[in-house]
């Protein structure tokens, strides 16, 4: 009794420090000063050219940077709240590269309202994708997010970039050892030359 | 005034070309420009030789770089970025122009003035943008935390703290982690030596070590070093007597 009482306890801590890292990690990511300074840059543009665009761009950065500096103390989040805060990112980068960037997210109503996810999880897949592959309006980067089955798949065809930086592997590592904790299941990657995905389980709270 | 504008944002684009033609109302925007492979394609092909080029330096299919790196372009180059502390050092240690986005009126009405008082020298001609290149890849990848490894269709990191060597065997790379599992990889020694951490040695052609998986060193013949580790490793691991000061600095600066 003793002894489970503090595998539980020793199980709160790591999970407690990788949500710290992850929060670390998003930070340093999602306000990542080339974020805000891409974001300022294309709002000027906006503002002169498009004004509602503008707007509308203003409210989805303000609405993402929201979740991302408050969202550090609690480990999960509902699936709606998350696929909110990747349309808003998805539709702020779409602004930026207009038809170099294909995207669609397919999940029913009534799964988003029940399940939930480790914040930012899916998020990172997305960023992920358009970090890693090369996207321009000859061959777009089409990225699909949809459901299976208690599982949320973020999907993409694979266009490797002339230079890219290497993957440092570090958010996926962080992504799969939080949800080892969460769960008893891993992140499932699958791989080949032209398609990547990777499925992460809906969590019941 | 002949100018090409290479950027992968088609708004900031047409804000570009437009602050352009409002300063310098005689200039001729004679291409927008959205990727490398396009950019390639173009100076390779194209008669007309601008006088001026604004490029961006992160596009959707590389790094801008690439493209003077593989044409021969006289022409210079203006740098255009939001924000790239990478990229920003490099420039400035190289003397490269750049402008910084959101860039106003004023910031092109300076890069012109700048342009017509240094045409002469204002040439990227002898800069190295391999060099560039490479410096740029190279530290973004520092921080490079794990590596994926592949098993069947499945794939999955292993922290990079957890590996204790990474070896060739039949041209194939392995790694071997301290709790002793196996796990070939797709990255060459080649290319991991590039960017991964100090804390891992070249020993030799085979062999990338973890400072922390040696247990000792000891003299072997013709003057080698033979390298046990603290995990069990059949094949032996000599360091060539060249190489043996370099290892021991290597190893004694933990």
């Amino acid at each position: 009794m003793k002894n489970k009482k503090s595998m539980v306890e020793l199980e709160n801590a790591q999970l407690r420090i990788k949500n710290t890292e992850a929060s670390y990690l998003q930070l340093k990511q999602q306000i990542h000063p080339h974020f805000l300074f891409n974001s300022l840059n294309i709002l000027k543009t906006l503002i002169k050219k498009n004004p509602d665009t503008a707007v509308d761009y203003i409210i989805k950065l303000s609405d993402f940077l929201r979740v991302a500096i408050s969202s550090n103390n609690s480990n999960t989040v509902k699936l709606e709240d998350e696929l909110k805060l990747c349309l808003d990112y998805l539709d702020m980068q779409k602004i930026r590269f207009g038809k170099a960037l294909e995207f669609s997210i397919d999940i029913p109503e009534e799964v988003k309202s029940e399940g939930f996810v480790p914040v930012f999880a899916i998020q990172l897949l997305l960023e992920n994708a358009i970090k890693h592959n090369s996207q321009t309006y000859h061959s777009p980067l089409k990225i699909n997010v949809f459901h299976q089955a208690g599982w949320i798949t973020v999907r993409n065809n694979v266009q490797a970039k002339s230079s890219s930086e290497i993957s440092t592997g570090l958010g996926l590592t962080n992504l799969s050892e939080r949800y080892k904790i969460l769960s008893d299941s891993n992140i499932n990657i699958q791989a080949n030359d032209k398609i990547f995905s990777v499925s992460i389980k809906i969590l019941p709270q | 005034m002949k100018i090409v504008i290479i950027e992968d944002e088609e708004l900031t684009a047409i804000d570009l070309a437009e602050t352009i033609l409002k300063v310098e109302p005689d200039a001729k925007i004679i291409s927008i420009i959205k990727s490398v492979s396009e950019a390639i394609g173009f100076f390779k092909n194209t008669a007309e030789i601008p006088d001026l080029v604004f490029s961006d330096i992160q596009l959707g299919d590389g790094l801008s770089f690439e493209i003077f790196n593989s044409i021969e372009c006289s022409c210079p180059v203006i740098f255009c970025t939001a924000y790239d502390e990478y990229a920003l050092n490099a420039f400035r240690t190289n003397g490269i122009d750049y402008i910084l986005k959101p860039f106003s009126e004023k910031t092109i009405f300076d890069a012109f003035v700048k342009y017509r008082a240094l045409k002469k020298t204002f040439s990227n001609n002898d800069l190295h943008f391999d060099h560039i290149l490479k410096l740029f890849k190279i530290q973004k990848n520092q921080e490079l935390g794990s590596v994926l490894v592949y098993y069947k269709d499945k794939i999955f990191p292993v922290k990079l703290d957890n590996i204790a060597i990474f070896y060739i065997e039949n041209e194939i790379t392995y790694l071997i982690t301290f709790d002793n599992t196996k796990h070939s990889i797709s990255k060459t020694l080649e290319e991991l030596e590039k960017i991964i951490s100090t804390s891992f040695y070249r020993a030799n052609r085979q062999n990338l070590i973890n400072r922390k998986a040696i247990k000792e060193a000891s003299q072997y013949f013709a003057r080698k070093l033979s390298i046990s580790l603290t995990i069990p490793f059949t094949e032996k691991i000599l360091v060539s007597k060249e190489k043996i000061s370099d290892f021991l600095n290597w190893l004694s600066a933990s």
